[in-house]
């Protein structure tokens, strides 16, 4: 486990992303907001590996990507090093671009149909002008080689290699410009059981190699329990939950993750017959229109008046925990 | 820690088949699997005969395509008698002439193949400027979207629904207008001289170019749309590059192949297109021969000579029918579902 005071790489400060919903032919109105994202902070520390976890449609991705400013902000800030990237664009932020990488969901979609292998690893080399042809060339093969790949699929196209190796080739392009930083978006939910567990172990081989920061975003809690220094529990665009693994899947605070812990199966069939699951009732509300006070209240077994009047603070009940709940 | 596996590195894949080290492109892969599509083969050969057959017409045919033999007026050889024998009256038989001659005595089959050269430019020439235009204008309007789409996208829709044809005709009547005399340096006089000197092609194009881009640009600008939000691009994005590059590098290389589809199967509209213009009359300038305004001619005489307009029409039939094989075949060849059947 890595070390509580270590430096902070990266520092999201109430973050929030809202999408608009525009309705009209040429004049158009807002009439809403999709709010996906809705008030994140957290820090990644250099070298640690942040597991995001939460359901479907309840911001993770995004979070991810406004990050690397895929989507600029609505407001907040997020801190690499102390440098502002929601307010830095253009060239600037161009430059940054470097320092952060992305390795995508589905590997089928997320390599261009029409490169070679050779030109997609090589792509942001050729972007930041950090090799000439024959340098691109050795480079790629390089990192092929890194990720378990073979040199000679360089002049090979996407649609020739299975759903493990491209998510490979996906590392390896990620890496092509040494970067600090690498946000996983569910990098493995695309693939087979047991190709999961290779692209993990990769992934933290190469971790040990560069000392890369991950912040790996998934819905397996036992795959995130497996990878990650600290965990962070998001629902409806709001983190519920950050602790270490340890806590977090020990001595869950929050009514959300244990509801979301008490889910995962146990591979011992007398242990799992006594497992105690907590059902929750109905389905994630709308993010067009979240519920007042907590989010979580409306499917909460434990809500009381409190909930649906305040909004409940993200506040340190030991020292890493932190939770949103008026009731902890 | 257990060293990624490399599973995927021996020599041999699936069914212990040797990896080839040059992969297969998108592209290549697509070539294969049209040549062996037996219509299409048809279609591009005849295309290509066509092409040869225009380029080189000065040698294929056997008589210059103005050239009057007064005396020979309606003569046809003896095949084409017995292929329509209600002739056979009044038939003046010479066998000078491959499929015969017309009204002046000039000689059809040369004039087929001089005609090949205006159906072939216009070929080419529609699909030039609907793709140069509609492209340009639908990928900026998917790529930005938004506001600018949305106005861009309702201009098209107002465009598209003026009657094009209408237009066109328009367009001729007051450049070509006898009764203007426009005046040497205006934008008229200009105009018309172009276009005589285009052999009466140019308000063709024009006209063509004006209309023929619209739907293009509505396919570009939704296949943009899609390629756009595939994940690939925000890959590109994360990796800094620029729009210039999203768009050239990534975004049309994967939207090219049906827009290559649509074209071609446009083509067989613009060539009718020319041979209506041509058939009423506003088409290209005589003596220039154009399939459209050899139907035409054959067709006052129809009854007495059916081998005047119905070879015209057969070049003009044969030539769409090509087009149309061709681009089935390619819009099967560039399918991805179908990729790697066959």
């Amino acid at each position: 486990m890595k070390v509580e005071s270590a430096e902070i790489l990266l520092r999201v400060d109430n973050l929030v992303k809202h999408f608009p919903i525009k309705r009209g032919i040429i004049i158009q109105k807002t009439i809403g907001a999709i709010h996906a994202v809705d008030g994140v902070s957290f820090n990644i520390h250099k070298g640690e590996t942040l597991g995001l976890v939460g359901e479907s449609g309840c911001g993770k991705s995004t979070t991810g990507r406004t990050i690397l400013q895929l989507y600029r902000p609505t407001s907040g800030h997020v801190y690499y090093n102390d440098i502002d990237l929601s307010t830095i664009k253009g060239e600037e932020l161009r430059k940054m671009r470097r320092k952060m990488q992305m390795i995508f969901q589905d590997p089928y979609a997320s390599l261009n149909p029409r490169m070679t292998i050779g030109e997609i690893i090589g792509e942001p080399l050729v972007i930041h002008h950090l090799a000439d042809k024959k340098g691109t060339q050795a480079r790629v093969e390089d990192l092929l080689e890194l990720v378990g790949l073979s040199g000679r699929f360089y002049n090979r196209f996407p649609h020739e290699f299975s759903g493990g190796q491209r998510q490979r080739i996906g590392v390896a392009r990620a890496l092509a410009v040494n970067p600090d930083l690498i946000i996983c978006d569910e990098p493995i939910s695309a693939l087979d059981v047991s190709i999961q567990a290779q692209v993990v172990n990769l992934l933290e081989d190469l971790q040990k190699e560069f000392n890369l920061t991950y912040l790996f975003i998934a819905h397996d809690l036992s795959m995130v329990r497996h990878i990650s220094d600290r965990v962070a529990v998001m629902y409806l665009g709001v983190i519920m939950e950050l602790a270490t693994r340890y806590d977090l899947y020990n001595d869950p605070l929050h009514p959300y993750t244990k509801a979301l812990l008490s889910a995962v199966p146990i591979p011992d069939p007398v242990a799992e017959e006594k497992r105690h699951r907590t059902i929750l009732k109905g389905d994630v509300p709308s993010p067009v229109n979240p519920p007042s006070g907590c989010r979580f209240r409306t499917r909460c077994p434990i809500a009381v008046e409190i909930c649906a009047q305040l909004k409940p603070e993200f506040r340190e009940v030991k020292p890493g925990h932190w939770v949103a709940c008026h009731l902890v | 820690m257990t060293q990624p596996v490399s599973l995927e590195n021996n020599e041999f894949g699936a069914g212990g088949r040797p990896i080839s080290v040059k992969g297969e492109s998108l592209f290549r892969d697509s070539v294969r699997r049209l040549a062996r599509n037996k219509a299409a083969v048809v279609g591009g050969t005849i295309i290509v005969i066509l092409i040869l057959v225009a380029l080189f017409a000065n040698v294929v045919a056997p008589y210059p395509y103005a050239e009057q033999t007064l005396v020979d007026q309606n003569k046809l050889p003896q095949w084409v008698l017995s292929l329509f024998p209600t002739m056979k009256p009044y038939a003046q038989l010479s066998s000078d002439y491959f499929i015969g001659a017309d009204y002046v005595g000039r000689d059809l089959f040369s004039r087929i193949i001089f005609g090949a050269r205006v159906s072939l430019t216009v070929a080419f020439i529609g699909p030039l400027i609907s793709l140069l235009i509609g492209v340009t204008y639908g990928s900026i309007s998917g790529y930005f979207g938004g506001r600018l789409d949305n106005l861009m996208m309702r201009v098209v829709d107002v465009l598209y629904a003026f009657p094009s044809l209408l237009f066109i005709i328009l367009l001729l009547a007051f450049f070509r207008s006898t009764f203007a005399h426009p005046t040497p340096g205006t934008f008229t006089y200009t105009m018309s001289q172009l276009d005589s000197a285009s052999g009466g092609l140019l308000f063709i194009f024009i006209g063509i170019g004006l209309t023929a881009w619209e739907t293009m640009a509505r396919l570009t600008r939704g296949q943009v749309l899609s390629v756009r939000e595939k994940e690939f691009i925000e890959a590109a994005r994360t990796l800094g590059a620029k729009d210039g590059r999203i768009m050239f590098r990534h975004i049309l290389p994967n939207v090219v192949g049906p827009l290559v589809v649509a074209e071609t199967l446009a083509i067989p509209g613009y060539i009718s297109t020319e041979a209506f213009l041509s058939f009423i009359g506003i088409g290209v300038n005589p003596p220039t021969p154009s399939w459209g305004s050899m139907i035409s001619d054959g067709a006052q005489v129809i009854r007495t000579y059916p081998n005047q307009a119905v070879f015209p029409a057969l070049a003009l039939a044969i030539t769409m029918f090509a087009f149309n094989f061709l681009g089935d075949g390619l819009r099967d060849a560039l399918d991805p579902r179908l990729r790697g059947n066959q």
